[in-house]
């Protein structure tokens, strides 16, 4: 198959590939999943920045001039440096006001300017064109190139294959850019395949370069000897670049600011921006890409001239490998290069196209009073139709823009035309969002005189060297005044002719814009919409605007007619939702609504058509001038001040909130040390009341019976011995509780200190007259615990039983036994049982379950909560359920010590 | 202002200062002694030193 | 006439002193050992003054006192409240329930005798 017919499959299947990665993003994007949404996605987007140019007519400049390509790289990486402060203003502005493009982003700063808006446009399109001609041009002649090495592709003879390359990107670009009205939805699936391209053109421009330097010739070192014999050494010195002293800066200066201002950057960079932090990383990746696709220009450019290859240097990229006889690596080249001219031509003409509709066609349309469009139903096919078409009139233009003076001048020369053009529009942007006194006229006047400046001192200077002028209006000046001649402007010589059109037509462009804006007055609106985007970073007021009068249903009918049905109900959903209540056709609607309307009329049409738009149903106008800038400012002021109420505020009640829980917390326990003063005093206070009763009647009744006396004196000692059993109590348990319980922990045999408790117990059974059995498992016994304090459990679960036993026939049975890794102590009684609702209750301090019996217990209270606290003190656990017997059962568990306990080990 | 948009900025200006005019007319004129290769040489070396100074300055306060 | 005395408490000890206290003073005396017991012994024929300790089980002292000074017909009937909750809010509020007096155990057994009978008017 003859090489051209390949090159062309490929553009389609690539193209066809395309599609395909956008309509996944796409895809994605609609589920919600974004798959840009990221830093590097970001960066790759941004390197549409490299085009065709960069590809064919990098190379080219570098086998002429050397270094010469460099600064178009070196200024976006200056400019990169400035994204953090530059770029991040231009989005926070984009994103809060809702902005379309570049053109709307000015005119928005400089009152909703319609005119402004179509002045940018124009700019933008005509500087484009040339541009738009570079990709073309571009890539028609590597086809062209590989047909001469097609002996039998019959069918491509006597074709245009640059009306082909613009007609099948044209219908491309339809396909892909012009799917939704909203400009402001993210073109997520387009993005996403620009980032795709990117990283295309990028491997395949290293590829080239690799085997260029390393395959076709032996090392850089091999291309420098070529170079050499080739007798262009000049070609690595500053002279070689052929610029002045100046070039070097103004040129790297220019491109900077294209970075920031080619509509296709504003795109990518600002419009398609998914998050601000995004921008960040972009800092360095987006140089850094710059970086890599510009490392192998200058190998490839000598190696095309050490080649001595003949022809158009701009087609080095291709001639090279078809001259070595590696066509494979020709349609390498040639796919790069395709990929980077698609990537540029796509995104441009969706910039271009939004441009067009918004602040050109449909102003335009809507003054129009014949066509009466206010009475459309369906306003977004139209608004479509428009794009379309102007994508198709951009290439077309391109193409045109070729066929006249295309093919005389190297692309990078072209390019650097389209830069200057696109330049003008950089004073506009910097001062609108840095000066806030800058003011529509002088933006205007600025605008305009910079541009007329480019035409006069580029295109004028190129059209007459095709003929279409006369040449002497370029070497002697118009009427033959010297000081005016295009290219040495009142003498300037000496300079790049981008150059020196970039220093007049900025000289024109910043003096004007200065001038004029210091003279005029800004209008009403200007002055607002000037402090929205200066102040962008500190204003957090939306504004209230309208003050006139307008129905919902007038409203609601515009938003229907542009936006579609579906979108204008969105719009109204949000009103209600951000009003609480839906309004009804028939009801005024006011400034909130009139805004949102507004808003989202500038999606899908651009600032200034939407304020016409409006306009036309909203009755009364803006306030004066005076009156809003008050209102302006005492929102301003009550906004920071409310601000600062708020913060104060929340300090305050955060403060009070804290305040509140610890005094309740200091309540609570100070009313639990309360309640537990309270019962201790009372628990203290009831034995001791027995024992001054009984020792003043013994000392006051000396006549009391032997027997009555004995009895007295026995209740003194018992009440004595319960109080200094509760004193002890209280001292464990605020021992305990307060961790400063010393603890003489060591190992110590369960079954030994059970039998001795067993026997310090046999008194009180006896006199309760109750049987004690002992079901003791045999087997080593030993736990890690404090001895004296397990004994005081034991005594304490055994007087426990004895209190609550029958009168007769009372039984307690204490029950040992080893499971896998813990002990189980069982007290159980015959008693009455506890009811499974006080089985947590009586652990807690003073909790006797006692009520129905005739008579009470007599116990601190406090022994069951010092039991739980020592055996939870040892790992134990320690509860109470029902037992055989018929009563209660209180057991617990004591861990089986592991064999490397340090407690084992000391013993 | 933050400190790296501080660092920012300085790296600005140190980037202009190393793509001026004269630095450059200065490596030219070495390059006519030293090897013909130097200012492209120079001139990439510059480039890639600034980007990793802009990666450092980037970076480095994202880990805050 | 003899008067007669409603010990009522929950501790054993403490009814078996005031009850020889009591009686050595000349009174005659009934015990209960609960607020129901209390209540139960009233309904006969009230005495002529009730010793009534408040934190009881069930029916406590002020529920008590409060019942008593609801009927009309036991509105002869004196109270002495004993409790070993010493707090002066509880002694306000046995008073402002109608008792006569408010006794802190643990107590002067001598004190406690005189007062009850200055109270049934006897010296």
């Amino acid at each position: 198959m003859a090489l051209v017919g390949t090159a062309l499959t490929l553009s389609i299947l690539y193209l066809a590939a395309l599609f395909a990665v956008a309509s996944f993003g796409d895809r994605r994007a609609g589920q919600g999943r974004s798959v840009i949404a990221n830093p590097y996605v970001y960066t790759l987007s941004l390197a549409v920045y490299c085009t065709a140019w960069t590809f064919f007519g990098s190379v080219g400049l570098a086998a002429t001039g050397g270094l010469a390509f460099m600064p178009v790289y070196l200024g976006p990486t200056l400019a990169a440096l400035l994204f953090a402060f530059v770029l991040r203003k231009i989005l926070l502005i984009t994103k809060a006001y809702g902005i379309t493009s570049i053109a709307d982003f000015i005119s928005a700063r400089y009152g909703k300017s319609g005119l402004l808006a179509g002045l940018v446009t124009i700019v933008a399109v005509v500087g484009t064109v040339p541009y738009m001609s570079i990709q073309l041009n571009a890539v028609a002649a590597s086809l062209e190139l590989m047909l001469v090495h097609s002996p039998n592709a019959a069918f491509m003879t006597g074709a245009d294959s640059a009306l082909l390359v613009a007609l099948l990107l044209a219908v491309f670009s339809i396909l892909f850019g012009t799917r939704h009205i909203d400009a402001t939805e993210h073109h997520q699936g387009m993005v996403l395949a620009v980032a795709v391209e990117s990283i295309v053109k990028l491997l395949c421009f290293v590829t080239l370069g690799v085997v260029v330097t390393f395959w076709l010739f032996d090392g850089p070192g091999a291309i420098l000897e070529g170079l050499r014999e080739a007798g262009r050494g000049d070609l690595l010195t500053l002279a070689g670049t052929g610029y002045g002293n100046a070039d070097w800066i103004l040129l790297t200066a220019l491109s900077a600011l294209a970075m920031l201002v080619l509509p296709r950057q504003f795109q990518v960079a600002v419009i398609e921006n998914v998050e601000l932090p995004h921008v960040r990383r972009s800092i360095w990746l987006f140089p850094l890409y710059l970086f890599a696709i510009n490392l192998f220009v200058l190998p490839i450019a000598l190696a095309g001239v050490a080649s001595a290859l003949g022809g158009s240097p701009d087609s080095i990229v291709v001639a090279l490998p078809l001259a070595a006889g590696h066509d494979w690596l020709a349609l390498v080249a040639y796919l790069g290069g395709f990929s980077a001219a698609t990537a540029m031509v796509i995104v441009e003409t969706v910039a271009l196209s939004t441009m067009v509709s918004n602040d050109l066609v449909m102003p335009v349309l809507l003054r129009i009073k014949a066509l009466r469009l206010e009475r459309w139903h369906d306003l977004s096919r139209l608004i479509l139709m428009v794009r379309r078409v102007a994508i198709l009139l951009v290439l077309l233009l391109g193409y045109v823009f070729f066929q006249l003076i295309g093919n005389r001048y190297g692309l990078a020369s072209i390019g650097l035309i389209a830069f200057c053009a696109m330049a003008q529009l950089a004073p506009l942007i910097i001062a609108g969002i840095y000066w806030r006194e800058a003011a529509l006229p002088g933006a205007v006047l600025g605008l305009a005189a910079g541009f007329a400046v480019w035409i006069y001192t580029l295109i004028v200077p190129a059209m007459a060297g095709t003929g279409t002028l006369s040449i002497t209006l370029v070497t002697e000046g118009p009427a033959g005044i010297g000081l005016l001649r295009p290219t040495a402007l009142f003498g300037l010589s000496g300079l790049h002719p981008v150059s020196h059109a970039l220093v007049w037509s900025l000289t024109a462009n910043v003096g004007l814009l200065v001038l004029v804006s210091l003279l005029v007055r800004q209008n009403k609106l200007e002055r607002l919409q000037a402090l929205l985007f200066v102040d962008v970073e500190s204003s957090r007021a939306s504004t209230r605007l309208w003050r006139g009068e307008a129905q919902v249903g007038a409203l609601l009918d515009l938003l229907r007619r542009f936006l579609g049905p579906e979108r204008a109900e969105a719009v109204l959903a949000s009103d209600a939702a951000a009003r609480g209540r839906a309004l009804a056709r028939d009801e005024a609607a006011d400034a909130a609504l009139v805004q949102l309307s507004e808003r989202g009329l500038a999606r899908a049409l651009g600032a200034a058509s939407a304020r016409v738009v409006v306009g036309s149903v909203v009755r009364g106008e803006v306030m004066g001038p005076d009156e809003l800038m008050e209102i302006l400012d005492e929102t301003q002021k009550v906004l920071e001040y409310s601000h600062r109420l708020e913060e104060k505020s929340l300090a305050l009640e955060e403060a009070t909130g804290e305040l509140r829980r610890a005094n309740e917390r200091l309540q609570q326990l100070d009313r639990l040390k309360d309640d537990f003063i309270a019962t201790v005093s009372h628990e203290l206070r009831t034995p001791l009341t027995s024992i001054r009763s009984f020792s003043e009647i013994l000392h006051d009744t000396p006549d009391l019976e032997p027997a009555e006396r004995q009895h007295f004196l026995h209740i003194v000692i018992r009440e004595s011995e319960r109080l200094t059993r509760l004193i002890n109590d209280v001292l464990d348990l605020s021992k305990i509780e307060s961790g400063r319980m010393e603890w003489h922990v060591g190992p110590c045999d369960l079954r030994d200190t059970v039998q001795e408790a067993v026997a310090a117990s046999e008194g009180l059974m006896a006199e309760k007259k109750a049987r004690l059995e002992c079901e003791l498992e045999a087997g080593a016994s030993v736990v890690v615990c404090d001895r004296d304090r397990l004994l005081q459990v034991l005594i304490n679960l055994l007087s426990n039983a004895s209190k609550f036993l029958p009168a007769e026939d009372g039984r307690v049975r204490l029950i040992m036994r080893r499971h896998r890794d813990r002990f189980e102590v069982r007290v159980e009684d015959n008693g009455p049982g506890v009811p499974p609702a006080y089985r947590e209750a009586v652990f807690e301090k003073f909790r006797q379950v006692s009520d129905d019996l005739k008579s009470r217990p007599k116990g601190t209270g406090l022994g069951l909560p010092i039991s739980r606290h020592i055996i939870e003190h040892f790992g134990g656990r320690i509860w109470v359920e029902d037992a055989a017997l018929g009563g209660a059962a209180l057991c617990f568990t004591l861990p089986v010590p592991r064999a490397d306990h340090p407690a084992l080990a000391a013993e | 202002m933050s400190d790296r948009r501080r660092h920012l900025l300085a790296l600005l200006t140190a980037a202009v200062m190393l793509f001026s005019h004269p630095v450059l007319q200065l490596v030219d004129a070495l390059a006519v002694a030293g090897p013909d290769w130097l200012l492209p040489a120079y001139l990439f070396a510059a480039w890639a030193a600034v980007i990793l100074a802009a990666a450092l300055a980037v970076e480095r306060g994202r880990r805050e | 006439m003899t008067k007669r005395v409603l010990v009522v408490d929950d501790e054993p000890n403490i009814v078996l002193s005031l009850e020889f206290l009591m009686k050595r003073a000349g009174f005659e005396v009934a015990v209960a050992r609960n607020g129901s017991e209390a209540l139960a012994a009233l309904e006969g024929s009230p005495p002529h003054l009730l010793l009534l300790d408040v934190m009881m089980p069930e029916l406590d002292g002020f529920e008590v006192c409060e019942r008593v000074r609801a009927r009309p017909d036991w509105k002869d009937t004196k109270i002495i409240m004993l409790t070993a909750r010493g707090r002066e809010q509880e002694r306000e509020r046995g008073l402002a329930l109608g008792a006569d007096a408010y006794v802190t155990k643990p107590f002067s057994t001598r004190e406690l005798v005189e007062q009850v009978r200055l109270m049934l008017g006897e010296s």
